[in-house]
């Protein structure tokens, strides 16, 4: 009997031990492609990858678009603006896993392998894993960057072939993240190659453990980070694809902290006292574009006409619940260079029926609207959203039809040009303006088929051009002012909101920042 | 039997041949194409397209894939998933423990509490018994399965709280895998009796909206089948010997009834695996329903071609499994269809 | 004809069910008469309306309004009409196919059959609603592609049962009798064997009714079937998942409206099989 007793409490003195260690559930959206940021495109990758396994030289400051120090400590750039001379930080441990054991601390090595790999074709990793590096090239970096140099073993030096405002910042997304060498020849070595996708090692402050597939992936602190050991011992994310299960999730304890929460449900997990709300404004644009290069919309005063059409008050209520303000300029007014001064196109029907009589279309005409097919946080629900842009037209006499395709299909068209109206978003890469004004608005975007209005207008081409290869963001700022004001007259866009972004999370959970990428980081937080 | 076995297999090449060549063209006809998927909303370069497209082997002729694909699929490769880089056979087998653990309890509830119902109904014929229990296995079997989850969803999970909302057990417990099905696997891990009942609380809801059909089927059958039986000849003669009811139910009626039962069981697995794909998608159950509906809209060939064989294969052998039951329940037909 | 009424009215629930079938016709038909407003006329200001209650302007609205402020009785009023409909264009498709396929098997038999049966084979071996998904992403998305899809699902049944008859009543005598009189084929096929085997014809097209407008709702709820702002009840059902919570009437009403029309069919098909069977009307 006694020994039973003991027994007991022996079990449940390991038992308390356990409960100790602080498990942190995050309640995720989607299963990650792949473990390595550099092959990833989408947030499901990122953050179970960048922002949890990987540091970059450079790191976004939390809950800023502010570049700060990560594996680099600090830079300078010469003053053609072509060179960035980097030194790294020292004593930094990778990630020790059940397979592999670092013999060596960070250093320059490990960044001429992670750029390699993606700018050098012949490069041992280049193919590994089908390797196409979408990100790293949709952002003109294998063009921007000539060269990078190893000085020393903390010295390394970019050499790029133009100036380039926005490099720094680039420097901090998720596809810059560092990867380990000496983990690249170990696994070489064993002709494994292509774990290094899949069993990742880095720097960052959780260490992979495992995934399994569509439901969770484990991850244990990183107890020799560089920045000190995370506050919570286990991080668990809990693939959850639907949104709604999402919030009934947190509802009933099951996890910590969702992502994306429904703007639906932020009324209901208010209202609940073990759960709580943050939002912050997110650094995004939805829009519906008008393809400029087919009629009636190469004529601006049926785009103007359209701008007074559409009740864009009534979709924040009725769409955006409240959480989003109509939009009057492509980049968000927390983006630097936000022209305040624009004047709004305010909701009058009337006047969009005159604009039309003087465009010779006093009678209406006909025409589609492609529905956005995917829920996203700058526009929800693009089918009812389109359900009341049909109504609002139908009253100046457009007769719209709603026409939609799966996510991929509607995707390709679009770039094709196929579209008449088309509703679409965008949310900030970098925090840089040229990132809305150029990568949406330009005339290369055209071609490249992220213009969706395949609007190119020439005295706008000249300001974003001129910001571009300045790093004085006074001057930049003076030319993203002017080409906003272009934009406005022009309106090859109804720009229709910037939505709040929001975290719902219990109420015990601490320390967390929301990004104005809409990436979730965990170092830092706490449960209590 | 062995014969039967043998000549039923190869009856079935042709009708995988159809599976293949049916899979492999219809998602590649389908609009949208797997490159484009990756990039959302940025776009992609015609340069970067071109390479991938390489990269992918999707430039060669379109017969040559499709020759390449079934040869390799003869040897069990499948390719790799375009998405995650994995081999399809690898990802299937991921997840299909967990389509195989929630059709197997859905089934085994339907048979459970089908066939007892349709024996009841079929007793008490005509009596308020029978009008209740075959008006409510109608609506059963009426029931759009997508709503009904979210009936209970609404009900068990949150207003009452009875039940988890989605998921196969709590995330709490690191399961190792040693089969996949986490009702076995679950005593591996360190709390073996906990385990296992978070890993019955997540089944039970899916498991039980997923019987809903199937279940009416059966007990309408069973019901039907024993009526049919009960009506014959032989059956009189052993109640007028004197056998109770019951008895003649029990013994009798219900053997030979059960040859339509099983017909219908095995017609239904089919059935089962189409309700899979509704109920893994309301209930985030990670099972290949939803992977492959999600492979269809990212247009992963590889996935869409190879699962869809893989799946018809399964069906095959299932049909073929009923047969044999079929024969075995009822040696009678043993001479005749070997 | 008259054993077949007596018979089919002695079945109450087949009765009932017949004439709430009736009902649904009446409110598809009439649907512009009987709604209180235009199905797609968008209030605003009066979103997720709680059932019987008045919107700011004085509306009533019976059943409240949906989440962009649209009178929730009209869109179920105007569904019944897309419901119906499409459970009769799957129904004709399939019987129109069906027919030409099923007798073709079922008469010629030898190469016919067993390539015909083949094809049946290979629909049958792939899970039905993933291979309707697949024809809708092919097709794309609409009500017609969605009904198309449905419709070849849904084509075995008809072929296998159609053949399943004209096999048995080709054996029998009559038919016989008449090749000798080297009656055409198309003649035989359609006027002597097929008028035999319309029993179980009208009980699959009544039960086709039912698994039609299921699968179309299905792929409305999986958002592969009709498109805005059609009131179709699949689609109005995943519209409102997400207020699963918070204005429960916009999920429970629509599937309420399947489950009740698709039960119909089903009486009204076990019905019409006991009336037509007489291997069941007689057992007992």
């Amino acid at each position: 009997m006694r020994l039973i007793t003991f027994l007991i409490s022996l079990f449940m003195a390991f038992n308390l031990s356990a409960a100790k260690k602080k498990t942190f559930v995050y309640c995720s959206e989607a299963s990650p492609k792949i473990f390595n940021p550099q092959l990833g495109t989408d947030g499901a990758t990122f953050n179970a990858s960048s922002r949890t396994i990987y540091n970059r030289l450079v790191e976004f400051k939390q809950g800023s678009t502010k570049v700060s120090p990560g594996l680099a400590t600090k830079w300078t750039v010469s003053k053609d603006g072509k060179e960035f001379t980097f030194d790294l930080r020292k004593g930094v441990q990778f990630h020790t896993t059940e397979n592999y054991t670092p013999k060596r601390t960070f250093n320059a090595d490990d960044v001429l392998f992670s750029f390699n790999r993606m700018m050098d074709k012949s490069h041992p990793y280049h193919l590994v894993n089908g390797g196409t590096y979408e990100y790293f090239r949709s952002m003109d970096m294998g063009k921007v960057i000539s060269k990078v140099e190893k000085l020393d073993e903390y010295k390394i030096k970019f050499i790029l072939t133009r100036p380039e405002a926005p490099f720094l910042a680039n420097l901090a997304m998720d596809f810059a993240s560092i990867l380990s060498a000496e983990y690249g020849d170990h696994l070489a070595a064993k002709k494994q190659k292509e774990k290094i996708d899949m069993l990742p090692v880095g720097t960052g402050p959780f260490v992979f453990k495992k995934y399994v597939k569509d439901t969770l992936i484990r991850y244990t602190a990183h107890v020799g980070y560089y920045e000190g050991k995370a506050k919570i011992d286990n991080l668990i994310f809990s693939i959850t694809t639907d949104k709604s299960v999402r919030t009934q999730k947190l509802k009933a304890g099951e996890c910590h902290f969702v992502n994306e929460p429904s703007v639906t449900d932020i009324a209901s997990i208010r209202a609940n006292k073990k759960l709580k709300v943050i939002s912050q404004p997110g650094l995004n644009v939805g829009y519906l574009a008008m393809n400029t290069e087919k009629k009636p919309f190469d004529n601006v005063l049926v785009r103007q006409a359209i701008n007074h059409a559409l009740n864009r008050e009534a979709y924040m209520k009725a769409i955006y619940l409240g959480n989003a303000t109509v939009a009057k300029n492509p980049i968000p007014p927390t983006m630097w260079s936000y022209q305040k001064a624009t004047k709004g196109y305010d909701f009058d029907p009337e006047k969009a029926k005159k604009l039309l009589k003087k465009a010779g279309l006093e009678n209406g005409f006909e025409t589609t609207i492609w529905t956005l097919p995917v829920s996203r946080p700058y526009n929800p629900s693009g089918k009812k959203m389109g359900e009341m842009m049909q109504a609002d037209l139908a009253k100046v006499g457009i007769k719209v039809k709603l026409v939609t395709f799966k996510w991929t299909e509607y995707l390709k068209k679009a770039s094709a040009g196929e579209h008449d109206m088309l509703q679409l978003g965008w949310t900030g890469d970098n925090g840089d303006p040229d990132n809305f004004l150029n990568t949406l608005l330009g005339c290369a975007a055209v071609k490249a088929g992220s213009n969706y209005a395949r609007w190119c207008n020439k005295k706008y081409q000249f300001h974003v051009e001129r910001a571009k290869v300045s790093t004085d963001i006074g001057f930049r700022s003076k030319h993203y002012k002017e080409a906003q004001a272009i934009f406005k007259q022009q309106v090859p866009w109804v720009t229709i909101a910037h939505s709040k972004v929001f975290k719902a999370m219990a109420k015990g959970v601490t320390g967390y920042t929301q990004s104005p990428f809409g990436s979730d980081i965990f170092y830092g937080v706490d449960i209590q | 039997m062995f014969k039967l076995i043998v000549k039923r297999l190869i009856a079935s090449l042709p009708t995988l041949f159809g599976v293949s060549l049916v899979a492999f063209a219809f998602i590649r006809l389908v609009p949208g194409d797997p490159i484009l998927a990756m990039f959302g909303e940025r776009g992609v370069s015609e340069e970067m397209y071109l390479e991938m497209q390489a990269n992918l082997g999707l430039d060669k002729p379109v017969i040559q894939q499709y020759f390449s694909f079934v040869g390799k699929a003869m040897t069990g490769d499948f390719g790799n998933s375009i998405v995650s880089r994995e081999p399809v056979i690898k990802e299937f087998f991921a997840r299909f423990p967990a389509t195989i653990e929630l059709g197997f309890l859905g089934m085994f509830l339907a048979i459970l509490i089908g066939i007892p119902i349709g024996i009841i109904a079929a007793v008490k014929r005509n009596t308020p018994w029978d009008y209740t229990l075959m008006g409510t296995s109608l609506v059963g079997y009426s029931m759009p399965i997508f709503w009904w989850a979210l009936v209970l969803i609404m009900f068990f999970s949150v207003n009452k709280g009875w039940t988890p909302v989605s998921g196969r057990i709590s995330v709490m417990y690191d399961i190792n895998r040693v089969t996949g099905l986490l009702l076995i696997d679950s005593w591996f891990s360190d709390e073996p009796w906990l385990a296992f009942k978070s890993a019955v609380h997540h089944l039970i809801l899916p498991a039980f909206v997923l019987a809903t059909v199937p279940l009416a089927s059966i007990a309408r059958m069973t019901r039907s089948s024993l009526l049919e039986v009960l009506g014959e000849d032989y059956i009189r003669t052993a109640k007028s010997k004197g056998l109770t009811l019951k008895a003649v139910v029990v013994i009798h009626a219900l053997r030979n009834a059960l040859i339509p039962i099983v017909t219908v069981i095995g017609l239904l697995l089919g059935a089962v695996l189409t309700g899979a794909i509704l109920t893994e998608t309301i209930f985030s159950w990670p099972g290949i329903g939803r992977w492959l509906v999600t492979a269809v809209e990212a247009r992963d060939y590889p996935i869409v071609q190879g699962s869809i064989l893989l799946i018809a294969c399964v069906i095959i052998f299932v049909n073929l499994m009923v047969d044999i039951t079929y024969i075995i329940v009822n040696p009678t037909l043993r001479d005749s269809n070997t | 004809m008259k054993t077949f009424f007596k018979n089919f009215t002695k079945n109450k629930g087949a009765t009932v069910a017949l004439f709430l079938l009736i009902c649904f016709l009446f409110v598809a038909i009439f649907a512009p008469l009987l709604a209180p407003y235009s199905p797609n006329e968008i209030f605003e200001d009066a979103y997720k309306l709680q059932p019987m209650s008045y919107a700011a302007n004085g509306n009533l609205h019976l059943l409240g309004t949906d989440d962009i402020g649209r009178d929730f009785l009209s869109r179920l009023i105007y569904g019944t009409r897309v419901s119906f409909g499409v459970g009769l264009m799957v129904v004709v498709l399939d019987l129109i196919f069906g027919l030409l396929l099923g007798v073709s098997a079922g008469y010629f038999g030898g190469k016919v059959d067993a390539f015909i049966m083949r094809l049946v084979d290979v629909i049958m071996s792939l899970p039905s609603i993933l291979l309707a998904i697949v024809i809708v992403a092919l097709l794309g998305p609409s009500l017609i592609n969605g009904i198309i899809a449905v419709s070849v699902v849904a084509l075995p049944n008809f072929i296998r049962i159609i053949r399943a008859a004209v096999m048995a009543e080709k054996q029998k005598s009559y038919v016989m009798a008449n090749t000798n009189f080297g009656a055409s084929h198309f003649r035989k096929a359609v006027l002597n064997i097929l008028p035999n085997c319309l029993a179980p014809i009208i009980v699959q097209t009544s039960l086709g009714f039912s698994d039609g407008i299921l699968n179309v709702a299905a792929l409305g709820f999986l958002g592969m079937g009709a498109q805005a702002p059609t009131p179709e009840w699949g689609v109005m059902l995943t519209d409102s998942k997400d207020y699963l919570e918070t204005a429960s009437w916009l999920v429970t009403m629509p599937g309420l409206c399947i489950l009740v029309l698709v039960l119909c069919f089903n009486l009204m098909g076990d019905g019409l099989r006991d009336a037509l069977d007489p291997k069941l009307r007689g057992s007992d």
